[in-house]
């Protein structure tokens, strides 16, 4: 009797099965979204949404193997605007052929004025959606959107291989939506990486003129509001306090500036650390790194291994100088972007209790950070 | 042999308790525990091991026949039959809460737009078919799972430990007040305290010398898991964020985009988590059984076995379509200490004998 | 009732031309020798029996005779007297020499049996590259000369059954003494001597009488190894060998047991431990690799990393097809030509692989009418099917291809976790003859694990696996 019940069980799921299969979704009826663009939109309180998806009907295997190649751009950008994003994705995806699948999103970039309105409404529409990667890489746009979305990728097949990289390859920070929300629910803030656009001229035809996007600095948020941008030099020891920084090189110069070198930083991490005292909480930021030389021009010929003191001193002069300023910088604006509001409520229970509910405030005022660097010298170069 | 046997549950109830540990109760914790569970967790699992005691000690005064069979001779037939009852309805109903949040679980996440009624025939048919074979296969088969599982649990850890931020540590041991003690403390021991089921191995498998020991080095295990969890949960996310999270590990996963088929394979360690819910779920259907026969005196389980599951998704049916009422049910104060209550038999029935047994002779005497 | 015996004998004889009846006149009686020529030992025959019952007729005497005849010394061969008479037409058609002394209803036999039989060949299914390359034949006596070349111990035992109305097959049961279990020698004695059917050609036939639930999956190790044979009888199972079929079934067997090959006792314990691991992983490949990419594809993208996702749904872009439906298209063609393959004449072999290969495979994909991916996915789990050394167990892990696909392509990944858990439940509830199926892995027992997905050297190898043996102590 069990069996017989269960063979029909069985049989009834098969059935039912072949019938309606209600979430399957054939690989060549998807587009799969590589990267989302979020703007402000034109009417006030509207959003304008863009999607970038790679087009599989023009990615032959050859062309595949050959690299982008042909006539045919192998990637698409669709724009619409609506009051919230899920209803611009509404508006998307009826004009579609296929199913949108936001499951491979790699990049959300959102352009300045939108991030100064504050990305609350992405974050929770990113929270709630379950299709979406929390660990998408966030990046800003200073300028027009429309125009970093349009970048022509030179090096690679997709755009959004090109702004991914941006955010994977070290040179700035690689904040993901998952440390905002973090940050967000816990009142603090964080940085972002800012890029730019330019126009140059096309390697293949020299009349037609394309767009570039490269990274111009940081972008600083204090609860999913924009407040402020940090330029390229300073926004590297932002990053280099949250220890994801690669192969730095900085330019240092002694003797007035008739000496100067070149160091590549081989190896840097950051570390953050706080100290109650009578005063308030004093915060450390410990800055390391190991550095080579890679150009050196002293006014005197001395060798290297005579002057690596004054050119270490040089660095450690410079790197301090510009942490001194990008943090000053997101002090005066209010934004805890090395999130030091977390080390007080590890450390320090009590104190935080009575400062978080006005923690921008207090960390403007209050809060002295230092920055202790620790830097050595791990080759010459190829010469003495 | 018996030394073989004791492992054998041990391994058992690692896996038995598995699912529970490892996905369903973390949320709940975190939810309430801001930066002190540790000490909710420790406590709770301790107080486990209480219970854990008297069942080896109410299951080793028979050990070869079942706890329904003998437990009217330590209680009296009336509230013996009354508890089997109690036991009987719980079993189903937990039954029912794993299917709906198996349902919603997958469901929301992999499978939109499958109604939920498809699923849950499906694991239906499934549980239908592997209780009928016994408690023996359902526990050599969590053997067979025990080695995958343990290698799947390093794994999450160590997907868990990746972005853990370690700075974060010294907080667990600042934070301490009594009211999220105890509410730790009680979440932790309303889960950790399952073993009232495990007094349905017997016949098949005897409680003996050291039993309790290997029992107990399980339940460590657990709580491991379970601490372990609910540590990188809070390093990964931060308590403001973890608490708004449904599923942690879902969360996890969705935060590596990296290109790599380790990264991407969280559906495959879903379905060894899945593997062990459906163990712990076709066990439980098993005590429920075995307490029905005891009111038919062991005739018709052919009926008892598809009946008490119809009733299971049954319920998970209902919940479906009342999602609100499922929430406040399953985070309720109520269902805590219904779960505790039942979870407590073994107390009952053990400190009852231990009142009444004075002698080795008492046995015969009562039949 | 003087030749009535021998009436019923010629009579039940009749129309067999190929029947000699040869008289030898012994002192003025009739002693009749009955024969098959084509099936017994003509030599030996005429040497041992003619030679001397020719020499009796010349100068002996009746009585003499007589006596030495039913002492047994009357050749130097050894004979036995038939009690029931009419039991002598079946011995004459078995190969065997029967003696008729005139006026009684006296028979004898000689076990002169000699059939047409090949050398001991090489294996052709089992191939090893180091180590024995003996295999059964079909002739029972080569077979159990073989063995007993193996295992030279007086405990060796074997038990001898007549199976089949008009077979008569001989069917031999051999294990050692004291170390199977008792329940399976009781099962397969009660089953065998139970057994009644018209004939028996091959072992298959007597297996499938012993299966108790319905299962697909083989309880019986089929071999026609001596050496595995061998072993297996050391580790305590039971080994059952028929005249005429040159395999030789053990049992009781374990999933495990199944998965192992002879090749990995004559390689070092690394590159069989490799092996076997390899082994291991292909064969649950060959189960779940299409049903797997089928539900991937189509309910989960987001597992396969983005850019082996890109490839595969370019490819996907011009196929008519569901993933679901060019699954089975491809499995149901390679089906066919694997069972094409089997019949296909050899100098024709090559021509037609070249075929299916090109043909299918390359034209298919540039047709537009199958993916790439489809392609590779079914070769990659036809070559993992043919990894399994059981080709029983190769056959059910092909058939169970088919229903995972389907669970696979409607349901997603949860039907493939329903299939995976109810196929893991069946295996871990299924007998062979008591022992557990899928031991060591369900029920756990640790130390057998030394020889199921690694191979360790001998030397740590020193206890029998509780599934098979009553013993378990020291056996190195």
């Amino acid at each position: 009797m069990k069996t017989i019940l269960l063979k029909i069980g069985l049989i009834a799921i098969i059935l039912c099965s072949i019938t309606g299969c209600w979430s399957k979704v054939e690989l060549d009826q998807r587009i799969f979204v590589n990267g989302l663009f979020v703007d402000v939109g034109e009417e006030p309180g509207t959003v304008k949404v863009s999607i970038s998806t790679p087009l599989t009907n023009r990615l032959d295997s050859d062309q595949l193997s050959g690299g982008g190649g042909g006539k045919d751009k192998p990637y698409s950008l669709i724009t619409k605007q609506s009051t919230s994003i899920g209803k611009a994705l509404e508006y998307i995806h009826k004009d579609l052929s296929r199913q949108l699948s936001l499951s491979e999103i790699k990049v959300v970039m959102i352009s300045e004025q939108y991030g100064e309105e504050g990305i609350g409404d992405l974050l929770e529409w990113i929270k709630r959606e379950p299709d979406v990667p929390i660990g998408a890489y966030l990046l800003v746009a200073s300028g027009k959107l429309d125009d970093a979305a349009h970048l022509t990728p030179i090096f690679e097949q997709l755009p959004t291989t090109v702004l991914l990289s941006f955010a994977t390859q070290g040179y700035m920070l690689n904040t993901t939506i998952r440390d905002c929300i973090v940050a967000d629910a816990a009142g603090l803030g964080y940085a972002a990486t800012l890029l730019q656009n330019d126009k140059i001229h096309s390697a293949a035809d020299a009349h037609k003129s394309e767009t570039w996007t490269g990274i111009k600095g940081a972008a600083l948020f204090q609860q999913g509001r924009l407040k402020g941008t940090l330029p390229y030099e300073e926004a590297k020891t932002i990053a280099w306090a949250h220890g994801h920084l690669k192969f730095p090189i900085y330019s240092v110069q002694w003797d007035h500036g008739k000496s100067k070198a070149d160091l590549k930083f081989t190896y840097t991490n950051g570390k953050t650390s706080v100290r109650m005292t009578p005063n308030g909480p004093v915060f450390t930021v410990h800055l390391k790194g190991r550095a080579s030389i890679i150009a050196k021009k002293d006014a005197s010929h001395r060798d290297v291994k005579d002057i690596s003191g004054t050119i270490m001193n040089q660095m450690r002069e410079t790197v301090s100088e510009d942490f001194r300023k990008s943090i000053a910088y997101s002090q005066q604006i209010g934004a805890d972007v090395l999130q030091l509001g977390f080390l007080l409520e590890w450390n320090a229970p009590q104190y935080w209790q009575q400062v978080k509910g006005k923690w921008p405030e207090h960390y403007k005022k209050d809060a002295e950070v230092r920055v202790v660097t620790k830097l050595s010298l791990d080759d010459y170069g190829k010469e003495y | 042999m018996t030394s073989n046997n004791n492992w054998r549950l041990a391994r058992f109830a690692f896996v038995y308790f598995n699912s529970q540990a490892s996905i369903f109760l973390i949320p709940e914790l975190v939810s309430t525990s801001s930066y002190q569970g540790i000490a909710g967790i420790v406590f709770g699992s301790l107080l486990g091991f209480i219970i854990l005691f008297y069942v080896v000690y109410v299951g080793k005064l028979q050990p070869a026949s079942s706890w329904v069979t003998f437990g009217n001779r330590i209680m009296g037939k009336g509230i013996h039959g009354a508890f089997v009852v109690m036991l009987l309805a719980w079993t189903v109903y937990y039954a029912s809460y794993d299917i709906q949040s198996f349902v919603l679980f997958f469901g929301t996440n992999y499978l939109k737009g499958t109604p939920p009624w498809f699923i849950q025939l499906v694991i239906s048919l499934v549980i239908l078919y592997v209780v009928q074979l016994g408690a023996r296969t359902l526990v050599y088969m969590s053997e067979g799972l025990f080695l995958l599982i343990f290698a799947t649990t390093l794994l999450i850890t160590y997907f868990y430990a990746e972005n853990a931020n370690v700075h974060m540590l010294p907080a667990f041991f600042r934070y301490f007040d009594l009211p999220t003690f105890f509410s730790n403390t009680m979440a932790t021991f309303s889960v950790v305290s399952e073993w009232v089921v495990f007094l349905f191995l017997a016949p098949e498998f005897t409680f003996g010398k050291g039993t309790f020991a290997k029992l107990a080095v399980a339940s460590v295990g657990n709580s491991l898991v379970l601490l372990s969890g609910w540590m990188f949960t809070l390093l990964n996310f931060s308590p403001h964020y973890a608490k708004q999270i449904q599923y942690p590990f879902l969360e996890i996963i969705r935060g590596k985009i990296d290109d790599g088929l380790l990264e991407n394979s969280a559906p495959f360690l879903i379905g060894v988590w899945t593997a062990s819910m459906l163990i712990h779920c076709s066990f439980l259907i098993y005590a429920g059984t075995k307490c029905m026969s005891y009111f038919t005196k062991g005739k018709g389980e052919g009926i008892i076995v598809p009946s008490l599951t119809l009733v299971s998704a049954g319920i998970a049916f209902y919940y479906t379509y009342h999602l609100s009422a499922y929430q406040k049910h399953y985070f309720s104060i109520i269902t805590v200490l219904v779960w505790i209550f039942i979870e407590l038999i073994p107390l009952y029935y053990g400190i009852v004998a231990m009142l009444r047994i004075r002698s080795k002779k008492w046995w015969s005497e009562q039949s | 009732m003087k030749g009535t015996a021998l009436d019923i004998l010629k009579q039940q004889l009749k129309d067999s031309p190929d029947l000699v009846c040869q008289p030898f006149l012994i002192d003025g009686r009739t002693c009749t020798l009955f024969y098959i020529p084509s099936i017994v030992d003509q030599a030996m025959l005429q040497k041992n029996i003619a030679r001397f019952l020719l020499a009796e007729s010349r100068t002996g005497s009746w009585d003499a005779f007589r006596r030495n005849l039913q002492q047994g010394t009357a050749f130097p061969v050894v004979y036995h007297a038939i009690s029931d008479p009419e039991e002598a037409p079946v011995l004459v058609v078995q190969g065997k020499a029967v003696l008729h002394v005139d006026q009684t209803d006296d028979f004898y036999y000689f076990d002169t049996v000699q059939y047409q039989k090949r050398s001991i060949a090489e294996s052709q299914n089992e191939l090893v590259v180091t180590g024995p390359q003996e295999a059964f034949i079909e002739d029972i006596q080569s077979n159990l000369s073989l063995l007993r070349h193996k295992i030279r111990h007086p405990k060796l035992k074997m038990k001898e059954y007549t199976i089949g109305e008009y077979t008569n097959t001989l069917v031999y049961v051999v294990y050692i003494e004291g170390m199977p279990k008792n329940e399976v020698l009781a099962e397969i004695d009660s089953k065998l001597q139970s057994l009644s059917i018209d004939g028996i050609f091959g072992i298959g036939y007597v297996v499938e009488h012993f299966k108790e639930s319905s299962t697909p999956f083989p309880i019986f190790q089929y071999t026609e190894r001596p050496d595995a044979v061998a072993a297996s009888l050391l580790e305590g199972r039971v080994c059952i060998l028929m005249d005429g079929a040159p395999n030789a079934v053990i049992a009781p067997v374990t999933l495990f047991s199944l998965l192992q090959a002879s090749e990995d006792y004559f390689q070092s314990p690394f590159a069989a431990s490799w092996i076997r691991m390899v082994r291991f992983a292909f064969s649950l490949l060959s189960i779940l690799l299409p049903s797997l990419y089928v539900a991937i594809t189509t309910f989960h993208p987001q597992v396969l990393p983005a850019h082996l996702l890109i490839t595969i749904a370019s490819a996907r872009e011009r196929i008519p097809f569901s993933a679901l439906t060019e699954a089975l298209l491809m499995e149901l063609t390679f089906e066919a030509l694997r069972e094409a393959g089997m019949r296909i004449p050899k100098p024709v072999g090559q021509t037609v692989s070249i075929i299916g290969g090109i043909v299918i495979g390359q034209a298919a994909v540039q047709a537009g009418i199958v993916s790439a991916p489809m392609v590779i996915v079914v070769s990659i789990t036809g070559v993992a099917s043919y990894i399994i050394p059981h080709l029983e167990l190769g056959l059910i892990f092909r058939m169970l291809r088919f229903p995972f696909l389907i669970l696979g392509g409607s349901m997603g990944l949860i039907g493939i976790f329903a299939g995976t858990f109810v196929l893991y439940a069946h295996l871990v509830h299924l007998r062979s003859f008591g022992a557990p199926y899928l031991q060591p892995v369900a029920p756990l027992v640790l130390s057998d694990w030394k020889d199921t997905l690694l191979r360790l050297s001998s030397p740590l190898m020193n206890k029998r696996s509780s599934a098979f043996s009553r013993i378990r102590h020291r056996r190195r």
